[in-house]
């Protein structure tokens, strides 16, 4: 009887993001179990260091990531759609060039690269995040809306639909799964390579791991390091269920029935 | 309704269609037949301006295409294709109001006309709720005609809409397309390389190459007065049985002859003993099929039964033999 409301428990398309919403909780709050649990085994003394709360530096990480992948998905869709259509068509395969290359940067050089430029603190980090996590949401939206079935595209022309139409109606709605995988790849880079910016002083889950690695403090390290684990995996299974429950139907039925 | 006048159109230094005119009556289903590359597709795509006619120019009930906005031409005229084109992400439902919903029809008239179209094609109405991925090829093609007839337009175009069905699939729906086409009165113009399927529509026959008419005309025409060598050819040397299949037994049928009734009353028994066994077909069985089913019954006359099994009559060799009324007279 249990068995079976755990199988359909988790069944439920929101089961493993109320599961990791709970494991990031109780990492934030009660990270003392988890220190004393491990203190016979690890090294280091975390009260030797400067304590921020933890819920602090999670609101900043979030915040940080939230802002930079929210700006990217903006970001990366315009130009995916600028660059697939009209005039833009020219450009696309040395844009898909330029991405790959730019792709392949640590985003820790990215982040150190800002900083002579636009200075220290908490927006070169954001800045240099919305430029590297922009990349993979472009580059699966240029992939995604070329990959159209031009069977499809002549019927939806045939049957008189105009240029515009025929985009939102059929091209856009087919790229949405390549999309929101490019979404997924943006948010979980951007939500590790935030930590990063700890190094910079834009604050987040780096301030325990930078300070930890300073200190030799393997606990400290794990303060900021779990969390951050944690809050990538909460994060992209809340998009996977959002995805699942329909994103993608709520906007072809927003835009069909005109 | 369709008129192409002189239409030139090039790709490249190619000529795909060559000067073609062709006039198509309302009502009437006009099939345009020929090898690859022959530019019976391209004839097609100039009719809803899929392409643009180099010279020349195309009418639809009475009025010059290239006057009218694209889109605004092909949303009154039906366009099926061989991959169906069933847009993945939307439900039957959803595809089959594709241009009723482009043309703004209020949800109630969209709703009602789905389920009368999804019944025209022969498909239940729960399939309204299925997607393109839970539908047999044939399903799919169904779905792919009730979405082109949706807005009720007066002109279908077609371009081998059943090519990647399967042999049975095929011929049924062809049967049952003909038939529609027969009901609604929708003028349809029908590209296909299928002779069999060009006769099994019925209608007039255009026999394309090079980008022009190589003759046109009913299906006997052909057969009686071919055109040219090409002509005969493409047709293939069964052309003149093929026909046959186009007239059903009933036309011919007979009253039950002396000699053949002891076949039919004893033909339970008459197996048993070895007597006289006439070979059976179906009253809705055609010509062709009849005398198929003579040389394999090894008789020169086959009784016609309907579907319990009861003899309605007699069709002889001579009589399933004969091409049309006019030849009726050159077989006798």
């Amino acid at each position: 009887m249990r068995l079976k409301a755990v199988a359909g428990l988790s069944g439920c398309r929101w089961f493993s993001s109320v599961l990791l919403a709970g494991l990031f909780i109780l990492l934030l709050y009660r990270f003392d179990l988890i220190e004393s649990a491990l203190s016979p085994w690890l090294r280091g003394r975390s009260n030797l260091v400067n304590r921020a709360s933890l819920p602090q530096l999670a609101l900043q990480h979030i915040f940080m990531v939230g802002l930079s992948s929210g700006l990217s998905l903006v970001l990366g869709l315009g130009a995916g759609i600028a660059v697939s259509s009209g005039r833009g068509r020219q450009l696309r395969s040395l844009i898909l060039d330029l991405v790959s290359v730019a792709e392949t940067l640590p985003s820790a050089a990215v982040i150190a690269l800002a900083v002579p430029l636009i200075g220290y603190g908490y927006w070169p980090t954001v800045l240099a995040l919305v430029l590297y996590g922009t990349l993979p949401i472009l580059r699966n939206t240029l992939i995604g809306l070329d990959q159209t079935d031009p069977a499809l595209l002549e019927a939806a022309v045939g049957m008189g639909m105009k240029t515009l139409q025929v985009f939102f109606r059929v091209r856009l709605p087919l790229a949405f799964p390549a999309i929101i995988s490019g979404f997924r790849t943006s948010l979980i880079i951007n939500t590790s390579a935030a930590t990063l910016g700890a190094a910079v002083g834009a604050g987040g889950f780096g301030v325990p791991i930078v300070s930890g690695l300073r200190a030799m403090d393997t606990i400290t390290i794990l303060r900021g390091a779990l969390p951050v684990t944690v809050l990538a995996l909460l994060l992209d299974s809340v998009v996977v269920s959002l995805q699942q429950a329909g994103v993608r139907r709520l906007w072809i039925s927003a835009t069909t029935r005109t | 309704m369709i008129s192409i006048r002189n239409v030139t159109k090039s790709f490249g230094t190619a000529k795909a269609v060559d000067d073609l005119s062709l006039e198509i009556g309302q009502g009437e289903l006009c099939v345009l037949l020929g090898p690859s590359g022959c530019g019976k597709s391209t004839t097609l795509r100039l009719v809803n301006r899929l392409l643009e006619p180099d010279s020349g120019s195309v009418l639809v009930g009475g009025e010059n295409t290239s006057f009218l906005p694209p889109h605004e031409l092909r949303r009154r005229i039906g366009y099926v294709i061989q991959s169906i084109g069933l847009f993945p992400h939307l439900s039957v439902h959803d595809n089959i109001a594709t241009v009723p919903r482009l043309l703004g029809w209020p949800r109630a008239r969209i709703g009602e006309r789905v389920a009368e179209l999804l019944a025209l094609v022969g498909l239940p109405d729960y399939f309204a709720k299925r997607w393109p991925r839970q539908l047999s090829g044939g399903e799919a093609q169904r779905v792919g005609v009730a979405r082109a007839l949706a807005a009720d337009p007066p002109v279908l175009l077609m371009d081998e809409p059943f090519g990647a069905l399967d042999p049975l699939t095929r011929v049924r729906l062809q049967v049952e397309f003909a038939a529609l086409q027969k009901r609604l009165g929708t003028t349809v113009l029908f590209v296909t390389h299928d002779v069999g399927e060009a006769l099994r529509l019925g209608g007039t026959m255009v026999l394309m190459r090079g980008g022009q008419i190589e003759q046109l005309g009913r299906p006997e025409d052909f057969a009686h007065q071919p055109a040219s060598a090409f002509v005969s050819e493409f047709l293939g040397p069964e052309y003149g049985l093929e026909l046959l299949g186009r007239y059903p037994v009933m036309e011919r049928l007979r009253p039950l002859s002396a000699l053949s009734s002891r076949g039919a009353v004893d033909s339970a028994s008459a197996a048993q003993s070895g007597e006289l066994s006439l070979p059976r077909i179906a009253s809705t069985a055609n010509l062709k099929e009849a005398l198929s089913a003579m040389v394999a019954g090894g008789n020169l006359v086959a009784l016609v039964c309907d579907d319990s099994g009861a003899v309605l009559g007699e069709i002889s060799f001579e009589d399933a033999a004969c091409l049309d009324k006019e030849g009726e007279q050159r077989c006798v």
